[in-house]
């Protein structure tokens, strides 16, 4: 009804429109007093009478009345939500409100309908016959009389043509569709979980008997389709959420004095329903603002050159394994020199670092906790908590958040939300012969230290350890001190260093070692073990192994880390994701700068110079039982001592593992091909990064190691793929 | 010993069924109507930073099960070998005990249960529900409201 209604504004002389709402608010009117809800009735029946002016002519649908109709619909839906949790309507005064729909009735009556006097006033008799029956028999309640029996026939036969209307649209969903409770959902997705285990198993042990491994590979397929269907069945279109942004948009424009007009697209696109109610208070945000702060008041438009009515876009897509959510309006897009003078006025951001940025990175400012570049405080927004609220409930999902937003233009906020929250890609880390999940939507890179090298690189600040990470200080939190496990680190095992970014906040933990990454299905905790703080959840692993979920938000908070205010690294990455640009790690060797695309890194390391070792002219670096291919600068390898150390850049060239020595690895920067002048080709191998031509490695082109039988595939299984580009 | 539960269900009307459970030398029993299921020495894993009382967690259909260690609520020694456990319902979900060993299933009457006597610890008469005089020992019976691990979170904080 609230549609319909909001739909009514747009076209006021919409009759098939006006009749659908009179029936909805007759059949309230009708079964209320028929149950004995007088206050529902009551209010019920004034609403109906203006809409009995409306439908007749008698009125034309303004703005005023679509308020108060509106207004209505708020009350009956706070009873009837009264009404399903007690059983009972519950106190409230009603008469301002029945009070001010005659007001609209009598107000504006008197001229709009003037002209339509002459309209048939035989007709307007029909119509309200049939009302004040039904109030009759309403004020003589259940008790139905053998006199009223006439009267209920007539109502009766004055709802049965909506509900036949309805029914005959319902029927074919009705036919194909069922209602199914989402706890009986959940516990399937969790049987098939069961089932998945299951099947590990087996799978592991039928190797020896043919017949088995058929029948097991059947079980295999089986059980993947299944819980694809389990999975499906947990999706809603994403219109259970943007059906309520209508009301909202109209509400809101109305009450910012501005004209919005919202378009809705790809509402049918599926999303898991969890993730659905997750992000919800988010796209509610964003679409607030998008309206106060985005489109500009009408004056302000026109003389823009623009259609006095701005343009509120929704629209839903799927893009492989993720729906896109994008919020877009044609408004004044966003001012970069604006959200400096506030970033800086509120002192999130240095001067220094500021002069730095470029437009796309100061944009990624607005996702700075106590960001907000209203003037005053309004109703609306500008209350310092939002845009990175929103951001933080998206990641929590393992989404993300995009901004584009052009001057004069408008702006888009992008949601990019993952299809399904059941299960999660995380890195299985161990301490203290204990498994721990680790989202990977946190992680960022790993850190190999041995024995040697945490005693050499692993610097401490009055008991505080710290990690240099490309000439920045990492906070390192110890996962087996942090959760009690032991007093401290152990001297002699070798750790790995997860850098993690929770929400801004950049730390390493320390961690004994890793396990294979997994995609886990997160079953919750019970209350006692939530009230620990750093787990979200806990997960039954493939070998059977059951482990616990860490926070990387909760571990920040618990271990004081603190905002990495200047150090955003990730939002530049998430910035530039739109205009064909890649992304490249900027490595410095000499004077010289070189790049790696940063899909193909797979980790950095820093060791000796004195490990690489030569293999027929060629420089290669030994890794337990792998040999590794190294590109080695001819001018660098020359001047090395053996104590000096380089930094080794892990690349993925196809299938095979080959590393690119360099002095620094100095940013994560993107980068637009760069033509030949007089020409419109690409210059191969050279792109424009952070102002400064830059040769890209031609990976290719590091020469292969003599093979025997297939020695890449070895180096590719024995070496863990960690996703720096995951983050991409 | 399970199958043995299910075989016993006519008895006399006032008898009740318990299903009677070790933990060190001491018998408790627990009402079978209680118990959801009993798991044999499944691998549990150790939450760290949780409250002494959570034994861990244990995998049961598909869910995450709590379990409350009996030998640590009773401040006795914990000791290594696999225990078994018995499945609760309880306010917030399920719940697991761990108990040594599960042993056999008996009838007793309500005329055989008295109370918990005054001279009991504090700490143990809050667990205890009282205890039913069998012919050459006493059973002591618990009460699985009571060791609801919400509800001894909430006593704990108290």
């Amino acid at each position: 009804m609230e549609r319909c209604l909001t739909e009514l504004e747009e076209r006021p002389g919409d009759h098939e429109l006006l009749a659908e709402i009179f029936r909805s608010v007759h059949t309230i009117k009708g079964t209320t007093g028929f149950l004995g809800f007088s206050r529902l009735e009551s209010l019920a029946h004034a609403g109906e009478n203006l809409l009995g002016l409306l439908r007749d002519g008698k009125l034309t649908a303004n703005a005023e009345i679509i308020s108060g109709l509106l207004a209505l619909l708020d009350i009956l839906r706070g009873i009837l939500a009264v009404i399903e949790a007690s059983g009972q309507e519950g106190e409230g005064d009603d008469a301002a409100m029945i009070e001010r729909l005659q007001v609209l009735q009598q107000g504006s009556a008197g001229k709009p309908a003037q002209a339509d006097q002459s309209q048939q006033p035989a007709k307007k008799k029909r119509i309200r016959k049939p009302k004040v029956k039904t109030g009759a028999i309403s004020v003589q309640g259940a008790a139905q009389s053998a006199a009223s029996r006439e009267e209920v026939k007539a109502t009766e036969i004055y709802q049965a043509e909506p509900q036949t209307a309805q029914a005959r649209t319902a029927v074919n969903a009705a036919e194909s569709t069922l209602r199914v409770d989402v706890d009986l959902l959940n516990r399937m997705m969790n049987l098939v979980g069961e089932l998945v285990l299951t099947r590990n198993q087996i799978l592991q042990m039928v190797s020896s008997d043919a017949n088995l491994t058929v029948l097991s590979r059947r079980l295999d397929m089986v059980t993947a389709d299944l819980r694809e269907a389990v999975m499906k069945a947990r999706m809603q279109p994403v219109s259970h959420v943007f059906s309520k942004f209508p009301r909202m948009v109209r509400d809101l424009a109305q009450q910012l004095n501005k004209r919005v007009r919202l378009v809705m697209e790809g509402q049918e696109t599926e999303l898991d329903k969890s993730l659905l109610e997750a992000i919800k208070d988010s796209l509610t945000h964003s679409v607030r603002n998008a309206i106060d702060h985005g489109i500009e008041m009408p004056q302000a438009r026109e003389t823009a050159g623009k259609d006095a009515e701005g343009t509120l876009r929704l629209r839903a897509y799927q893009e492989g394994s993720h729906v896109v959510i994008e919020v877009s309006d044609d408004g004044g897009g966003m001012k970069v020199e604006r959200i400096r003078d506030k970033a800086l006025e509120r002192k999130l951001i240095t001067r220094e670092r500021a002069a730095q940025l470029s437009d796309r990175e100061l944009m990624q400012l607005i996702f700075l906790p106590g960001f907000s570049t209203a003037e005053a405080i309004t109703n609306v927004s500008g209350r310092g908590v939002g845009m990175d609220v929103v951001r933080t409930n998206v990641e929590k999902i393992g989404g993300k958040v995009e901004i584009d937003s052009r001057a004069g233009k408008g702006t888009t906020l992008r949601l990019r939300i993952p299809l399904t929250l059941a299960i999660v890609p995380a890195l299985i880390v161990r301490s203290h012969g204990q498994s721990f999940a680790l989202p990977q939507g946190a992680l960022f890179e790993l850190v190999h230290l041995s024995a040697e090298q945490i005693r050499e690189q692993m610097e401490w600040m009055e008991g505080t350890a710290l990690y240099r990470l490309r000439g920045k200080l990492l906070p390192l939190v110890f996962l087996g001190s942090l959760l009690k496990q032991r007093a401290d680190l152990d001297p002699l095992r070798e750790v790995y260093i997860a850098v993690l970014n929770a929400e801004g906040r950049r730390y390493g933990l320390v961690v004994d070692g890793l396990a294979d990454p997994e995609e886990i299905v997160v079953k919750p905790l019970s209350s006692v073990l939530k009230q620990i703080g750093l787990f979200s959840g806990a997960t039954v692993l493939g070998n059977g192994e059951m482990a616990l979920i860490l926070d990387p938000g909760a571990i920040a908070t618990q271990a004081n880390i603190g905002m990495a205010l200047e150090d955003d690294e990730p939002e530049i990455v998430e910035a530039n994701m739109n205009d064909g640009t890649t992304e490249y790690l900027l490595m410095q060797n000499d004077k010289e700068f070189a790049a790696v695309p940063l899909n193909r890194v797979l980790r950095i390391e820093r060791i000796p110079c004195a490990q690489m070792e030569w293999l027929g002219g060629m420089p290669v670096l030994r890794f337990e039982d792998t040999l590794l291919p190294l590109l080695a600068q001819k001018n660098s390898h020359a001047a090395l001592s053996d104590e000096a150390e380089m930094t080794v850049v892990v690349c993925l060239d196809g299938e095979r593992h080959v590393g690119v020595a360099v002095d620094h690895v100095l940013d994560v920067a993107s980068g637009k091909p760069l033509a030949e002048a007089g020409t419109q080709i690409a210059a191969h191998d050279v792109t424009l990064l952070k102002d400064n031509v830059t040769s890209i490695v031609n990976l290719s082109r590091i020469p292969a190691l003599p093979r025997v039988n297939q020695p890449t595939k070895v180096v590719a299984t024995t070496w863990r793929e960690i996703e720096v580009g995951a983050l991409v | 010993m399970i199958t043995a539960l299910s075989r016993q269900t006519a008895v006399a009307d006032e008898a009740i069924e318990m299903c009677s459970v070790r933990i060190g030398q001491t018998l408790y029993g627990v009402p079978i109507m209680r118990i959801l299921e009993i798991l044999g020495k499944p691998a549990k894993q150790p939450v760290p930073l949780a409250p002494r009382y959570i034994g861990g967690l244990v995998h049961y259909g598909g869910e995450v099960l709590t379990t409350v260690s009996l030998r640590s609520l009773l401040e006795m020694r914990e000791h290594n070998a696999v225990e078994d456990i018995l499945v609760f319902e309880g306010v917030d979900g399920y719940f697991g005990l761990l108990v040594d060993e599960v042993d056999e299933v008996m009838t007793v009457l309500p005329t055989e249960f008295e109370g918990n006597p005054s001279t009991l610890d504090d700490r143990r008469k809050a667990l205890f529900a009282g205890t039913y005089k069998l012919k050459d020992r006493l059973l002591v019976m618990l009460d699985p409201e009571r060791l609801d691990p919400v509800r001894l979170a909430e006593t704990a904080t108290a």
